[in-house]
Formats: structure tokens, C-alpha cells, sequence
């Protein structure tokens, strides 16, 4: 049998911002973030199921509130996502300057 | 509805057909090693892969069910758009790099990291494989009602109207397998990419097309030639021009219906109206209030022939069909709130497009049950409902989620349980948790996510626009909703229509080949290579997962047939619970809690898969549409699973782990 297949390993081509601290880093930035992201979900849904109601309120912009949270909710998934990425590279950055470069 | 077969959206099509197939073909030199056909080497460049995630996630159910849900009901279509994306952040944030960092070639080898259990390789595998096939049906189904108006096999080689779904559900099934068997993840991967980016960018270029038209209460007749009014002013019209129709006595199981069947004694048509609230019987006058009555599209299905709207259903003389559908009623633009209405808009910008539709009226379509006579002659009827724009745009507009306006607490909860399972089902989908084994390190995974996210964003929110270009446009088929995006195409001509058609069918390729490479993988690496402990060569790996994947293909074709007419959308949703269910558990619980066990994960996923199978299997959807039973009688209150199963498998994998936990 092929050894190869049967036990995962790490790739032969790790690259430099696979360090496990630097991981853990990036995990805890993420983990933020999806916090922030959850709570819009969450408040969009309690408003769809609860009072679908406040969701017709017109907004300034035109359309109704249902729509333009509802677009706020993907427009801010793209957001969140590039902040996402720059808090990576913000913590690639700090990390080597700390001298945890291999 | 019967539909008139399009030479250039074959030729386009079959052009799509022979790209793809090309390129599986070019590219299975490339893939003799396991690793090649199963993570394509782990070489696709992270762009590539993002778009591809694209591909992959776009798939039938996003492009015609959400489309047609829109088209039909409104914003409850949205909704589905919005949990959809909402899902990549859990991929991104929390699942897509530390799956990188442990696995190799599948789920389970990210799970089975830490433990190399057996219990957790099984476990993961049938989850993949139960979770695939779920997901598989609607790609099916979509490619079945794709493939009518298409190819018109009904009209072109006489291929019965019911079995023109299956041809298509077995051609697509056909192609799938090829070009899985041919290069595996390779031409999956580059399929996935042309299908990405030409579906956001046509989509796109639609989405111009309507803005550009604007909206209008008198769809041109070029555009929709099927077309047909059902404005109410029409039932005055129609009696004006029919004094000596006949009304026909309510009586069998059409007492006490809220429709009028009137027969016109000349031709010995009948036609079908609906009572609005205010109707009411004149008993000295034969007409009733027809100002107050809607009139209706009906298909009675006998032994012997169809019936539809009053004449045999079919092409040629005496024969007739359903008249497409979909347009504003009534249009107060320039002065809202006057009562001036316009009858075209002429070119709006994005916001205009949406704030005009809020201040309109729509006439939207209901499907009602059936009625079924003593002779067995079965009628289903569709009616036209007025609609104010602002319910159009708001959620809770469809049978799915009517119960959210009424305050119904069990349509609440299976509301809030269906965007719990998107937004947590994403990020545990085999084809998509493959995906991420295809570049070559964890930055690589972020950026190709991070692309995947923009372009699916990008294209959620077109779809808001191309479900309600299709609501106005007089195109819609009232007996399909799945058809919206297409027929929604073929308003702007032939070649758009072509084009749609064939970047659609190949969504449904591109989205089956990745599923049904997951499934091969599971069942090939996880269970025979792993569990079993078969000796194979790597040349004999790539064969029994090609076995395999000719096997989930198969399986896909037959399941594609029976689940024929369900809505893409709901079925997909049913995929994404299962998926939330089985596998996000295990997955989180392993990357952030120190204290779970081999035992705890295999029992998370097995509660999770089986409970939300079960759960799925006695609800009220399933005893509706699979066993023909009364939806009332369902073992579960409510349909979607997440809500329940998705806790309840946190907290076996919590208490198993606990409970088999090592001695110190």
C-alpha cells in the first residue's frame, strides 16, 4: 500500500506563513472578524423572522431596508474578507520583524 | 409549456460541449498520479482556483432555482442568495486554512489528522458521499429543465414531453462522467474556471441588458411572443365579447372551489376564473361580478389527452399552449403616489430599477393543488395575483416563508433553521472543501477564497436583478420556475438565449464533476484505501476512483429523474443542512477545542448526517412531494434540520468526547 495516501502530511512546499504562531495569529484575526460578521447575520435574521415588517422601512437611499442590508451583507462579506487579508500580512509582517522567520 | 427548439443555442451549446470535453481530454495526459487526479497536483494558481471556487459553488441551483424563486416570489429568492454568500466568511475565517494545514487529498484527512481512526474515516467518507448525492439531485433536475427548451427534443425528434427531463438529466449525467474519468480534478479545475468567469460576466451583461430596458406594464411582443395579458380589466372585455357563455354548475370536487369554469358554447372551450374576495352570485343575472374574477391558466391531464387553457395541448391547428406570464400591472414612475401611471420607464439605473419596482404593481402566479375528478381527469391551475411592489421586496412573499408575516412560530423556525444551515453549510460541502487542496499552501488558500468571495458576491447581488428582469419581463413559464433565467435571455434574442443556455448547462457539468469527484475520493481513498486497507498501486487508485465516480454517476441520473419536480433551490437547501449538520461539528470542534476525542468527532458525524436525513425524510416537504402523503401528517413540525441537528451534533461530539476522554 502507498504510504503516501494512507497518512497525511504537510506539504514538502510549506511556505514561511505556515508557522504555527503565525497561524494561530491569522486564526484569532479571523476569528474576530467573523465575529463582527455574525452578529449583522444574526440581527438580519432576527428582523426577517421577528418583524419582516421593519424591513419595508424605506431608506434614504430608496430601496427598502431588506434590500440594502441584504446587499450589505454581501458588499460586507467582500469588505470583511479584504480586511481579512490585510490583517494576514499586517501579522506576516510583525511576526518577522519579531524574528520568527525560519 | 412546450417549447420551439433553438438552432443556435444548440450550435452554441454543442460548441460549450466540445470545449470542455477538449480540455478533459488535453489535460488527462497531465493526470496519471493519485495526487493529480484527486488535488491536481496541488499547482493550480490561487486565481485560477478562486474563480474556480466560483464554478463550483455557482451551481444550478444558485443560476435558475434562486432566479426563478425571485421570479416567482420576490425577495424570499434573495434570501437564499444572501446565506449562500454569508457561508464563505465561515470558510474563509474559520475553516479554509487549518483544513489546508491538516489534510492531503479529502475531508477526512483533515479530520483524521490527529487520531488516524478508522471510526472517523468511515464516518467522513459516507458523509461525503450522502452529502454529494443530496447535492447532486438538484444539478440534475436542473440540467432536465434546462434541456427542454434547449434542444426541444419534444418538438424536434419526438421524444415524449415527459421523458424530455430525463434525456436531459442522462446527457448531462453521460458528459459528467466522461470528463471526470478522463483528468479528474485537472480539466475539473479548468472547467470550473471558464464556467466562473463566463457565468459572472454574462450575468453581468444581462443584468445591463435589463437595467437598460427598464420596467414596462406592456411587455414588447417581440420580445415575448407567448405573451399574454391577464390584467382583471380583461374578464369585462372577454364577457362584452361573449354574451352567450355558459356557466358552468360547481359541482364534484369543484364545489365550493374559489373558481368559475365558464364554457363557451360555440367552440366548447372552457376556461377557468378565479373569485376574488369581493365576488359574489347574482342569482338573476347568469354573469357574475367579473370585475372581481382573475382569469386563469389551467392543464387538464386526462387518460387519453391534455387539456390546456380549453384546447388540446400541443403545436398546429386546434392545438394550443400555456402564454407566458410575468409583468408590472400597474407603474406610478415620475409621480408616485398620484395615481399617474406609465406604461414604460425606459433605461434606470440600479437604485431607480428597485425604488420604480417598490412603487409598482406586479402580477405574480400561484400554482394551486390539484383537482382531481372521479374519471381521474387532474386539473392544476396557476393564478394571477396583483402585488404590491414593496411585498414583492419584502421577505415572507412566498408559500416557503409566508408563515414570517403571519407570526407563524414554526414557519419562524424553519426560516431562521434554513439560513442557519446556508450560512453554516458552505463551509462543510465536499466539493468545495476539496478545492483547497488544489494550490499549494495555506496564502494560497486565503487568496483563492478571498477572489471565490468577490466574484460569488458579485454575482448574488446580479441575481436580484435578474430574478425580477424576468418577474416583468412576459417571458416567464408559469408551470416552471427553474426556466426563468433562460426565458429571461431569450427576450433580448436568440443568441443571449444560446449563450445563457449553454453557460448554464455547463454550470451543471462543472458543479457535477467536482461532486462527483468528491464522492469517487471518498469512497476510493477514504473507504477502500484507507479504512479497507486495500493494496493498490497509484495507478490502481486513480481506477477505482474513476470506478466510483462512473457509479455516484449513475446513482445521480436515476435520483436526478425521480426528483424531477422539485424546485432546485429547496432541494439544495436540504444538501446544504445535511452538509451543516454532519460535518461543521467535527470540523470546528477539532481546530478549537483541545479536549475532543476520535469517538466524539465519529459520533458527532454520524448523529449529524443520520438526524438530519431522518429529519429531512419525515417532514412535511418530503411526505408532500416524495410519498404523495398530506404534509400535516410529517413526524417533525418544521422542514429545514439545521436548528435542531446542528446543536444536538455540537453536543454529542461535547459529551462523547467527554465521556471517552484518556486517563491521565
Amino acid at each position: 500500500m502507498n504510504a503516501d495516501l494512507a497518512k497525511p502530511q504537510k506539504p514538502a512546499n510549506q511556505s514561511e506563513d505556515e508557522h504555527p504562531e503565525l497561524s494561530a495569529r491569522n486564526a484569532r484575526s479571523g476569528l474576530w472578524l467573523f465575529a463582527v460578521y455574525l452578529a449583522a447575520y444574526a440581527v438580519f435574521i432576527r428582523l426577517a423572522a421577528a418583524s419582516p415588517d421593519v424591513l419595508g422601512w424605506i431608506t434614504p437611499l430608496g430601496p427598502n431596508l431588506a434590500i440594502v442590508y441584504g446587499f450589505g451583507l454581501i458588499v460586507g462579506a467582500v469588505v470583511l474578507a479584504l480586511v481579512y487579508m490585510r490583517m494576514c500580512r499586517r501579522n506576516e509582517q510583525k511576526f518577522r520583524g519579531a524574528g520568527g522567520a525560519p | 409549456m412546450i417549447y420551439e427548439p433553438s438552432p443556435l443555442a444548440i450550435g452554441v451549446f454543442a460548441l460549450f460541449v466540445a470545449v470542455v470535453l477538449g480540455l478533459s481530454f488535453y489535460l488527462a495526459a497531465r493526470t496519471k498520479s493519485a495526487k493529480g487526479y484527486y488535488a491536481a497536483h496541488g499547482e493550480i494558481p490561487w486565481l485560477v482556483n478562486g474563480i474556480a471556487f466560483a464554478g463550483d459553488y455557482l451551481s444550478a441551483a444558485s443560476f435558475l432555482g434562486i432566479c426563478g424563486m425571485i421570479a416567482f416570489n420576490g425577495y424570499d429568492g434573495f434570501l437564499y442568495s444572501i446565506g449562500y454568500l454569508a457561508g464563505w466568511i465561515v470558510a474563509l475565517l474559520v475553516v479554509a486554512e487549518p483544513l489546508k494545514r491538516l489534510g492531503k487529498f479529502t475531508f477526512a484527512d483533515a479530520l483524521d489528522s490527529r487520531f488516524h481512526s478508522k471510526g472517523i474515516r468511515v464516518a467522513a467518507a459516507v458523509s461525503t458521499l450522502v452529502v454529494s448525492i443530496f447535492y447532486l439531485i438538484p444539478q440534475m433536475v436542473g440540467a432536465g429543465a434546462l434541456i427542454k427548451p434547449l434542444l426541444g427534443l419534444s418538438s424536434r425528434l419526438g421524444v415524449p414531453g415527459q421523458y424530455e427531463s430525463a434525456m436531459g438529466v442522462l446527457l448531462v449525467g453521460v458528459l459528467v462522467i466522461v470528463i471526470v474519468v478522463t483528468a479528474g480534478m485537472v480539466s475539473t479545475t479548468w472547467v470550473q474556471f471558464l464556467k466562473g468567469a463566463l457565468l459572472v460576466v454574462f450575468c453581468a451583461v444581462l443584468t445591463g441588458m435589463i437595467l437598460n430596458r427598464g420596467l414596462t406594464t406592456q411587455p414588447d411582443p417581440k420580445q415575448a411572443p407567448k405573451f399574454v395579458s391577464f390584467r382583471r380589466e380583461m374578464a369585462q372585455q372577454y364577457f362584452e365579447a361573449n354574451p352567450h357563455l355558459e356557466v358552468l354548475e360547481e359541482s364534484g370536487p369543484w364545489k365550493g372551489k374559489p373558481y368559475v369554469r365558464i364554457r363557451d358554447p360555440q367552440t366548447g372551450q372552457i376556461s377557468i376564473w378565479c373569485k376574488r374576495s369581493n365576488w359574489a352570485i347574482n342569482q338573476f343575472e347568469k354573469l357574475h361580478r367579473l370585475a372581481d374574477m382573475d382569469r386563469a391558466q389551467y392543464e387538464s391531464k386526462g387518460k387519453d389527452k391534455t387539456i390546456v387553457n380549453g384546447v388540446e395541448k400541443g403545436n398546429g391547428s386546434g392545438k394550443g399552449d400555456f402564454h407566458t406570464v410575468g409583468q408590472v400591472y400597474r407603474l406610478e414612475w415620475e409621480f408616485p403616489g398620484s395615481g399617474v401611471d406609465v406604461i414604460d420607464t425606459g433605461p434606470l439605473d440600479p437604485v431607480a430599477y428597485l425604488t420604480t419596482l417598490q412603487q409598482s404593481q406586479i402580477v405574480l402566479w400561484d400554482k394551486d393543488p390539484p383537482i382531481v375528478e372521479e374519471d381521474g381527469t387532474v386539473t392544476t391551475i396557476y393564478q394571477p395575483q396583483v402585488v404590491k411592489g414593496s411585498d414583492v421586496l419584502l421577505p415572507g412573499g412566498s408559500p416557503t416563508f409566508a408563515g414570517l408575516r403571519r407570526g407563524d412560530l414554526i414557519k419562524r423556525l424553519d426560516f431562521v433553521s434554513l439560513m442557519l444551515a446556508l450560512f453554516a453549510g458552505t463551509a462543510s460541502l465536499p466539493h468545495i472543501l476539496i478545492r483547497y487542496y488544489t494550490v499549494k499552501d495555506q496564502a494560497s488558500v486565503r487568496k483563492s477564497t478571498v477572489v471565490g468571495i468577490a466574484s460569488i458576491g458579485f454575482f448574488y447581488v446580479l441575481t436580484l436583478y435578474l430574478g425580477l428582469g424576468a418577474m416583468t419581463s412576459g417571458a416567464l413559464d408559469p408551470t416552471n420556475s427553474n426556466m426563468a433565467a433562460p426565458l429571461l435571455a431569450r427576450t433580448f434574442g436568440e443568441l443571449p438565449f444560446a449563450v445563457i443556455s449553454a453557460i448554464a448547462f455547463t454550470t451543471v457539468l462543472g458543479t457535477v464533476s467536482g461532486l462527483i469527484l468528491a464522492a469517487s475520493g471518498a469512497v476510493a481513498h477514504d473507504l477502500l484505501t484507507s479504512f479497507l486497507k486495500w493494496e493498490m498501486t497509484d495507478y490502481e487508485k486513480v481506477r477505482a476512483g474513476k470506478i466510483a465516480a462512473v457509479a455516484v454517476g449513475v446513482i445521480a441520473i436515476a435520483l436526478g429523474i425521480v426528483f424531477e419536480k422539485f424546485n432546485v433551490t429547496y432541494l439544495v437547501g436540504w444538501a446544504f443542512n445535511i452538509a451543516a449538520s454532519a460535518n461543521l461539528p467535527a470540523l470546528v470542534m477539532l481546530l478549537f477545542w483541545k479536549g475532543t476525542t476520535k469517538q466524539g468527532i465519529t459520533a458527532s458525524i454520524l448523529v449529524g448526517l443520520f438526524g438530519s436525513l431522518a429529519w429531512v425524510l419525515a417532514s412535511g416537504e418530503a411526505f408532500k412531494n416524495i410519498y404523495g402523503l398530506k404534509a400535516e401528517d410529517a413526524l417533525v413540525p418544521f422542514t429545514q434540520p439545521a436548528l435542531v441537528t446542528l446543536p444536538l451534533s455540537f453536543a454529542v461530539l461535547v459529551a462523547v468526547s467527554l465521556l471517552t476522554r484518556p486517563k491521565k
